[in-house]
């Protein structure tokens, strides 16, 4: 079944048409919502949350437009909330939950070029950083999505996009050098 | 010499400066070492943040494994109500209405209102009292003794629809 096929019989209220939809997507939004929370449990709700939420507001949707960056934009929404629920304390009582996702038995190739040590350190250091430069950081340098969709899909400037992204990056530079830790 | 703010050197990076800005900040930078320096560290950074960010392949495993499809239409499906809820509320409801009604009878017997409070309070004790007698009727199973023709009725339709729907 073609997207827009399975979209048209969504709208027209038949649900296991979305089973489609999910099925096409859920990978990635399961991915970006990992980036996200730093965990899977909380991944997965998010990413389920998205999913539903995405099927409510369908009459919102034009089907002239990618299904794709209109979907994306309610999992980033849907994260941001929830990292603005969870707040940072929870970041700050439980980082082994945040870590748990991130020691990997069989890294890729491309894993392989930064120390383990090191990874584990910067993700760590990304995922105490505040929602919305998180938030950033994770679609410019894990969806690498430019500024200017970063800037459609989160409602900010381009001009916010990039002071975000500047401040991120050095806070991660600070936090890193109090842990000893000199990426790059 | 002016420098360049970090944050415009981060717009640059990424390429998504206009045109003007990308002509005098490249003109900048190939005269001037401090920001190329600070430049050079944040292309540099870049690097480091994608590779840091990458899915490892376990990860990646774990994202192609889970299958939303059935929590989503559960999520999706309309929830039924309880029948259990329903009689936890008659029965709170009831409790409350005695309350109101005993409260009221203990207030007309020391303080005698009149005018649109007493009123009020009339009407109050009368509706209590009648909760109360309709929860206790409820709770001794009164109103289903009442309806089970009515019951039945409705499960003999409900087991003939399908039929009508087979011919």
């Amino acid at each position: 079944m073609q997207e827009h096929e399975a979209l048209a019989l969504c709208r027209a209220g038949q649900q296991e048409a979305y089973t489609e939809i999910v099925r096409r997507y859920q990978a990635r939004i399961l991915a970006l919502a990992l980036r996200m929370t730093g965990n899977r449990a909380d991944a997965a709700d998010v990413a389920q949350q998205a999913f539903t939420q995405a099927y409510r507001h369908l009459d919102r949707y034009d089907p002239a437009e990618p299904f794709g960056p209109w979907l994306y934009r309610i999992a980033t929404n849907a994260c941001i909330a929830f990292l603005r629920r969870r707040g940072r304390h929870r970041a700050r009582a439980s980082p082994d939950a945040a870590l748990q996702t991130l020691a990997a038995p069989d890294p890729s190739p491309a894993a392989l070029l930064v120390a383990r040590e090191d990874r584990e350190q910067i993700r760590r250091a990304v995922a105490e950083l505040p929602a919305a430069y998180r938030t950033v950081v994770v679609l410019y340098y894990f969806e690498n999505l430019s500024y200017r969709q970063i800037a459609a899909q989160t409602g900010l400037s381009v001009g916010t996009v990039s002071t975000h992204i500047y401040r991120a990056k050095q806070r991660l530079r600070q936090a890193l050098a109090a842990k000893g830790v000199e990426p790059g | 010499m002016r420098h360049i703010q970090g944050e415009k050197l981060q717009q640059y990076a990424a390429g998504a400066c206009t045109q003007a800005e990308t002509q005098r900040i490249g003109a900048h930078l190939a005269r001037c070492s401090a920001c190329q320096a600070q430049f050079d560290r944040i292309a540099g950074d870049d690097a480091w943040l994608t590779r840091a960010l990458a899915l490892d392949a376990d990860e990646a495993r774990w994202a192609d494994a889970v299958d939303l499809t059935q929590t989503v239409l559960q999520a999706l499906a309309p929830r039924r109500s309880d029948p259990q809820h329903w009689l936890i509320a008659l029965t709170l409801t009831a409790a409350l209405a005695w309350g109101a009604h005993l409260l009221t009878m203990l207030l007309a017997q020391f303080i005698r209102f009149k005018g649109t409070v007493g009123l009020a309070l009339d009407l109050l004790q009368a509706g209590a009292y009648g909760g109360w007698l309709l929860g206790r009727y409820l709770a001794e199973g009164g109103l289903l003794a009442q309806l089970w023709p009515l019951l039945i009725i409705g499960a003999v339709w409900s087991l003939r629809r399908p039929r009508a729907k087979e011919a």
